[in-house]
């Protein structure tokens, strides 16, 4: 087992850096399953290139990064909600024009010099170069996150599944979308410097699709995406050490390589059988095939 | 039935759209606007330089005969400066235009070549100081992806070179200075000179085994070639590839087997990951290098190539055990103060 | 005591230039079982939405009366299910146990009191057996009982339905329509709005008829007349009443085409409506034994 340990007893850019993969991965995995859910994979995507300019701007303003840009993908994140409902533009354009114009805004700032963060550790994270203060503000951004959901879980399960109707059954849906749009933010700022930018679409959306395969449990989804998620950021690290191979991109291509594998191990071992329900017109166009799993 | 939603409340929606529109045209009219006057009234010869050193430079052979702009804003990453409408105009009514080439500058280069005047010469330092077999390839800049490492003026001998290449283009450029650019050449050459062999006894202090550099960015291969020193590593991204653990380890096992007492970043690359490195082998994390910005405020002497040199070095001999004592002997004056 | 459950008071709702709703004054009293019937469009979904209180009136006012032991009234509501992800990871028990989300408690799992009036809810629905399939797992009916359920979980005073027959098979309907007439029975009101003439709203006890306001109200012998169809749907309508039951049916004189069947081209007829199609060929002059069978009667 001195493989598993030696890294983590020689080099202290190894411990914080696993647990920060750990962690960043469990939480975007968790998040992951509400934004699947949703149907609002691109919201990583987006949300990412948007605190890039909420960080750029904070940064030339003189405010604290962190406050300043998870204030801003907050912001970003409700005005995507609130555009999305909208029907006459779709929610991937809205979040298109919003997100790509923050980012722009950050590579505009940034760009003109004398950041002290740089384009390249905000594109593609510094999970290396992670330092203990940074990952205790992870535990602790995981925790008020995990916290949240916790005590909120039945709203947010009713908001997720039925936003229409929420607002009757006294699930305040404005106060639902409000507090994903925190946890979102707060998830992407907080492992902004893990994964970068350009990876964290992948972190968010990839645990939860496997999980998805996995499972038709709610509940059971969210932990074997949450758990994925912090073996594939774990994994990422030590593939990283013995491989040489970038630790973010090890990450996301892990996660491809397992989501083939299920895909296709559900597709073998599982008798599907397709059964199209008799009477399509019942409940519109939106009635399912359904498709047992055996 | 309409929907409502933020913009349709009756009378509110119109009004707010358009005033929405209106400050939206206003921003970018004022942004494509913004702009400097340039100087090219004076009648003198119109000179652009890139990058800051090599502005400075140009600056001590011209002297005052000439005006000479700098395109490249201090502080901003020169590999990755994306051009404005400014530099296009400055470009324009340039009479000769210096750049180091060898890939630094690639977007200004093409800027320059669609936007010069006729008549006006495109001068690319690098490629006409060395020779193809003199490039030098390293980390950052490998053999195999064909560009070699461009900063070739953090080696003082190169800084010479360019030196006499640039007073030959303004002697042909402009034939009525010549006396004043030869005059010029000939004093800053003198500084170099001593520069050059002050830089090489402050380097010899330093312990053979410190004789080491891990840097951010590959700004020091033609310094380390000739001085004397080793790079062994430069973690900057490379074709988008963050440095991956292994590497970062086996950096980590080399500082630590071999004591190196100090590791540089600089300001314009903040870098964790080489801070964590200094966490973990107890080297001190140096990020106050410059590799294209110069120190101080434009005014000052030490705001000049000489100045960053001193600096740099005078930084690099301390952090890594030796005596700087002999850069004293360089005086910053520039021929233009 | 036939206090009302909601009472509407010249209620209006605009949305920009158009008025949705004007000036609608409605009671609903307790125990009622009321349909609200009208064209699309006409408003009967924001009727619903008022109703719920997830609308609130541009004038006028809604008041709801009091529930079971003077607390406030305690609303059901059952939206139409087209916006439904039906590939959700959800069990129908977990979809009636989301009727308990706004209850305030902190805990993520039910409590065995709550899952134990859920199962009770199930039963009662005819569903209990399937609590634990996932709702893509279900047939229209059974779906839509998931969410009936879901709204019944907090034992509601009044029940609001949208279109909850609306998709279903024969069988569905009926079993739907004696589960929500039980429900009532049991002293719940209930209020749907459906667009089914003949199947549904003829057979409810009380309707109200909205096409933007209020033009009838009272029992389906009293409010399905042709003029008040008329009115409602703009169009012109028969009713005829057979063994105490009303049947609505469109005008002979609405669907019959204005031109002569004489003047057409083909051996073929195309569609006529409103009269009897004449005996033609089938186009295929060499069939003297018919062995190719007629095509089904075109035309009605």
């Amino acid at each position: 087992m001195h493989w598993l340990t030696d890294p983590w007893t020689g080099y202290s850019f190894f411990r914080h850096g696993l647990v920060a993969g750990v962690l960043g991965g469990a939480l975007c995995g968790f998040v992951g399953v509400y934004i699947v859910l949703r149907r609002m994979s691109y919201i990583g995507h987006g949300l990412a290139h948007a605190v890039l300019g909420g960080a750029a701007v904070s940064i030339a303003v003189g405010f604290n990064v962190f406050v300043g840009a998870g204030a801003w993908g907050v912001l970003t994140a409700m005005l995507i909600n609130g555009v999305s409902r909208r029907r006459k533009i779709g929610a991937d354009a809205a979040i298109g024009v919003v997100t790509t114009a923050s980012f722009a805004l950050g590579v505009v700032i940034i760009s003109r010099g004398g950041s002290p963060v740089s384009l390249d550790s905000l594109l593609f994270g510094d999970i290396l170069g992670i330092t203990l203060g940074q990952v205790w503000i992870l535990i602790a951004v995981s925790a008020v996150i995990a916290g949240a959901a916790f005590l909120r879980f039945r709203q947010l399960l009713f908001a997720t599944f039925d936003p229409e109707a929420a607002d009757a059954y006294g699930v305040s849906s404005r106060w639902a979308d409000t507090l994903f749009a925190l946890i979102v933010a707060g998830t992407i700022v907080a492992t902004m410097r893990i994964l970068g930018v350009l990876l964290i679409a992948a972190t968010t959306v990839i645990p939860a699709v496997i999980a998805r395969l996995l499972t038709d449990s709610f509940a059971k989804m969210l932990v074997i995406s949450t758990l994925l998620g912090a073996a594939v950021g774990a994994s990422g690290m030590y593939v990283s050490f013995y491989q040489n191979v970038s630790p973010g991109p090890a990450i996301v291509l892990i996660l491809a390589a397992v989501f083939a594998v299920v895909y296709v191990a559900t597709g073998i071992t599982s008798r599907r059988r397709l059964h199209v329900l008799d009477g399509l017109e019942e409940h519109g166009e939106t009635a399912a095939r359904t498709v047992e799993f055996d | 039935m309409r929907s409502s939603g933020v913009w349709d409340n009756g009378e509110t929606g119109g009004p707010v759209r358009r005033f929405v529109a209106i400050v939206a045209v206003l921003a970018m009219m004022s942004a494509t606007a913004c702009g400097s006057p340039t100087g090219s009234s004076s009648g003198k010869l119109q000179v652009d330089a890139s990058v800051a050193p090599i502005v400075d430079i140009v600056r001590n052979v011209a002297g005052t005969a000439a005006d000479v702009h700098g395109l490249i804003p201090e502080g901003v990453d020169s590999h990755t400066f994306e051009p404005t409408s400014d530099t296009a105009r400055t470009l324009s009514e340039a009479d000769l235009v210096f750049l180091n080439g060898l890939d630094l500058e690639n977007p200004t280069l093409a800027l320059a070549q669609a936007n010069v005047k006729p008549g006006a010469v495109i001068y690319q330092l690098g490629p006409n100081a060395l020779t193809p077999s003199q490039y030098l390839y390293d980390f950052s800049f490998p053999r195999s992806g064909g560009h070699p490492n461009p900063h070739l003026w953090m080696d003082v001998a190169n800084a010479i070179t360019y030196t006499k290449l640039i007073q030959q283009q303004l002697d042909k450029a402009d034939p009525a200075n010549k006396a004043t650019y030869d005059a010029n050449a000939k004093a800053y050459l003198a500084t170099l000179d001593t520069l050059n062999g002050a830089v090489q006894k402050a380097v010899d202090t330093i312990p053979p085994a410190n004789r080491l550099l891990l840097t951010y960015h590959d700004s020091f291969a033609y310094f380390a070639a000739h001085y004397g020193m080793t790079v062994i590593g430069a973690i900057q991204p490379v074709n988008f590839a963050q440095p991956s653990a292994q590497e970062v380890a086996a950096l980590i096992d080399q500082i630590r087997a071999r004591h190196i007492p100090a590791i540089f970043g600089s300001e314009v690359y903040p870098s964790p990951v080489l801070a964590q490195i200094a966490a973990d082998t107890g080297a001190k994390y140096e990020d106050t290098l410059r590799d294209d910005d110069l120190p101080g405020n434009p005014g000052d002497p030490e705001h000049s190539y000489v100045g960053l040199m001193l600096y740099d070095v005078r930084t690099i001999v301390t952090d890594l055990g030796g005596d700087p004592s002999a850069l004293d002997a360089v005086s910053f004056t520039n021929t233009y103060d | 005591m036939h206090h009302p459950v909601l009472e509407f008071r010249g209620v209006s709702l605009t949305y920009g230039e158009g008025a949705v709703l004007r000036d609608i004054d409605l009671v609903i009293p307790e125990g009622a079982f009321c349909g609200i019937v009208g064209p699309s469009g006409a408003g009967k979904t924001t009727l619903l939405r008022l109703m719920d209180g997830s609308l609130q009136p541009s004038a006028g006012t809604v008041t709801r009366g009091t529930g079971a032991d003077g607390a406030r009234l305690r609303l059901g509501v059952v939206p139409q299910l087209e916006a439904i992800d039906w590939n959700f990871p959800i069990t129908v028990e977990q979809v009636a146990l989301l009727g308990t989300a706004g209850d305030g408690r902190r805990l993520p799992w039910s409590s065995a009191p709550m899952r134990r009036r859920a199962g009770e809810v199930l039963e009662q629905l005819g569903i209990g057996d399937l609590a634990h399939r996932h709702i893509r797992a279900l047939s229209g009916g059974q779906q839509q009982r998931a969410f009936i359920a879901r709204a019944l979980i907090r034992k509601p005073d009044l029940l609001v339905l949208d279109e909850p027959t609306s998709g279903v098979d024969v069988r569905t309907r009926h079993d739907i329509l004696h589960l929500l007439h039980e429900l009532n029975h049991d002293g719940i009101s209930i209020v749907m709005t459906t667009h089914d003439l003949n199947a549904v709203a003829a057979h409810l006890p009380s309707l109200v008829c909205v096409n933007k306001t209020i033009l009838a109200q009272g029992s389906p012998f009293e409010v399905l007349r042709p003029d008040v169809l008329q009115a409602l749907y703009g169009a012109e309508m028969i009713v005829v009443q057979r063994d105490g039951m009303l049947l609505i049916g469109d005008a002979f004189s609405a669907t019959v085409e204005a031109h002569d069947p004489a003047a057409h081209r083909s051996a073929m007829p195309p569609a006529h409506f409103g009269k009897p199609t004449p005996p033609h060929g089938h186009g295929l002059e060499d069939d003297p034994d018919h062995r190719h069978p007629p095509a089904r009667a075109e035309g009605r």
